[in-house]
């Protein structure tokens, strides 16, 4: 067997991708042109599969904070936080953070996936358990199999089979972690927060909640908020990449502890610490979060809105109405023609694969922003229409 | 408490269930191959015989189990555990 025969079931599927002549997963932005358009295969192309929720990539409060940033403290840190890659602005971040969750403590990480993995990773070890939701996310997975503590999954937001889990582990339940996500990426619905908060309170145990794709979505700083459950929740993780339009992730918390995490947490120790102008357009869009409601007011409508159009459509989608919206397909041909048929429109959504998607289903995953217009929403609303029609054309032919 | 072979027994039931071949489900069998069944749908399948046997199978143990035996293996070890 060799090194590479892993890799030859990949290869057959990548070669059968090939074939239909749909690159799905090789999409260049030849030329990015605002929050929602871009240059992609030679033509304008409405975006709504970016996660910039609030739309703020070219907020010029973001553009200007960094381009002072990297113009007075340079292009990078070049080192570990625990080493020469602090700055006085990382400190500075983390206590915006912190003040932001109105939380004793913040860790700043370099990326969202890493603040999962660094989190769980030094927070557990081969004594502990972590109890998860069945959907959460490919960070949540690695830093619970990086801890090396025993992993248990529940029934994706279903509290009765939590309890059910904590029940079986006995006396072990009140020192578990338990892990949900506040909007989960690939269906765009929520956990319920009250009744999960429930669950832990009756067993004991941390409540560890992953405000990734909520936070600035949700109230201001996600379902915790929204659900009014500060006092549950004892770890908040999350991005900046998203609602904020930069990259890197932090975990707050009330817990003394949480300073202590640092140095034991490797993807936090060996990797290079956040850019200075990155911290900067971070800080920016913090403070323009904290604005007010109207970007939220507006992403929601603009959710509600293609929610609407698809569901007319007949797309069997998520849950519930929400800034991701995900139409669910039983067949690959499908979607993979309707992603074509949209790109060729010039529509960008996420094409997503099993075993990346809930119960084996293909996906085209939209997630809507603030920035996008009514017209923008109307547009991808008819172009997964016509991309419909032409598919059940040449399927019936 | 159920015998070992009750155990057995049940487990395959549970199995037998859900093979999209016409495979007879048995010690020997392997779970993804041989059941026709995809990664997706045995993690399915799973909380099925975790409620069967009022259990939950840790995610640590999966990468070493191939066929129902190994399965079986790890069920033991959990239900004398209490968990």
């Amino acid at each position: 067997m060799s090194l590479f025969s892993k890799f030859e079931s990949l290869a057959a599927r990548r070669k059968a991708l090939d074939e239909s002549g749909a690159q799905p997963f090789n999409v260049v932005v030849e030329r990015i042109l605002s929050p929602t358009e871009a240059i992609v295969d030679g033509r304008q192309t409405i975006l709504a599969g970016t996660n910039n929720y609030l739309g703020l990539t070219f907020h010029p409060e973001c553009v200007e904070a960094a381009r002072e940033a990297v113009t007075l403290e340079g292009t990078g840190t070049t080192g570990s936080r625990m080493a020469n890659g602090t700055f006085a602005s990382h400190v500075a971040l983390e206590r915006d953070i912190a003040d932001f969750f109105g939380r004793r403590g913040a860790i700043v990480f370099s990326t969202g996936y890493l603040a999962n993995l660094g989190i769980l990773s030094a927070l557990t070890d081969r004594d502990d358990v972590i109890v998860i939701d069945g959907d959460c996310h490919a960070s949540i997975y690695d830093g619970c199999q990086m801890s090396g503590a025993e992993v248990i999954r529940f029934r994706h937001n279903d509290a009765d089979d939590l309890a059910k889990r904590l029940r079986r582990l006995g006396g072990r339940a009140a020192n578990a972690l338990i892990v949900v996500e506040g909007i989960y990426s690939m269906l765009g619905d929520r956990a319920p927060m009250v009744e999960i908060a429930a669950v832990k309170r009756e067993y004991g145990g941390f409540l560890l909640v992953d405000e990734a794709h909520s936070l600035g979505v949700l109230g201001e700083r996600g379902l915790v908020e929204v659900a009014d459950e500060h006092d549950s929740v004892d770890f908040i993780t999350g991005t900046f990449s998203k609602s904020l339009g930069a990259t890197g992730g932090f975990c707050v918390s009330d817990l003394p502890e949480l300073d202590l995490i640092r140095a034991s947490s490797r993807p936090y120790v060996f990797t290079a610490s956040m850019c200075p102008s990155v911290i900067a357009s971070t800080r920016a869009a913090l403070r323009v979060l904290r604005r007010g409601p109207e970007l939220r007011d507006k992403l929601w409508g603009n959710a509600s809105r293609l929610y609407d159009r698809l569901s007319k459509l007949g797309l069997k989608l998520g849950p519930e109405p929400s800034p991701v919206i995900a139409a669910m397909f039983a067949s690959v041909d499908e979607a993979l023609a309707l992603w074509t048929g949209l790109l060729e429109r010039g529509i960008y959504v996420n094409l997503v694969f099993p075993p990346a998607t809930p119960n084996g289903s293909y996906l085209l995953r939209c997630s809507v922003s603030a920035a996008h217009t009514f017209s923008q929403i109307d547009q991808i609303g008819a172009a997964f229409a016509d991309a419909q029609k032409d598919y059940a054309t040449s399927s019936a032919a | 408490m159920q015998s070992d072979e009750e155990n057995l027994s049940k487990l395959c039931r549970v199995l037998q269930q859900h093979a999209k071949s016409d495979v007879v489900v048995s010690a020997d069998t392997l779970l993804a191959s041989d059941l026709g069944i995809d990664s997706v749908q045995l993690m399915e399948v799973l909380l099925e015989v975790e409620d069967e046997f009022d259990i939950s199978i840790p995610l640590n143990v999966l990468p070493n189990v191939y066929s129902v035996n190994d399965l079986y293996v790890e069920l033991q070890k959990l239900l004398g555990d209490g968990r």
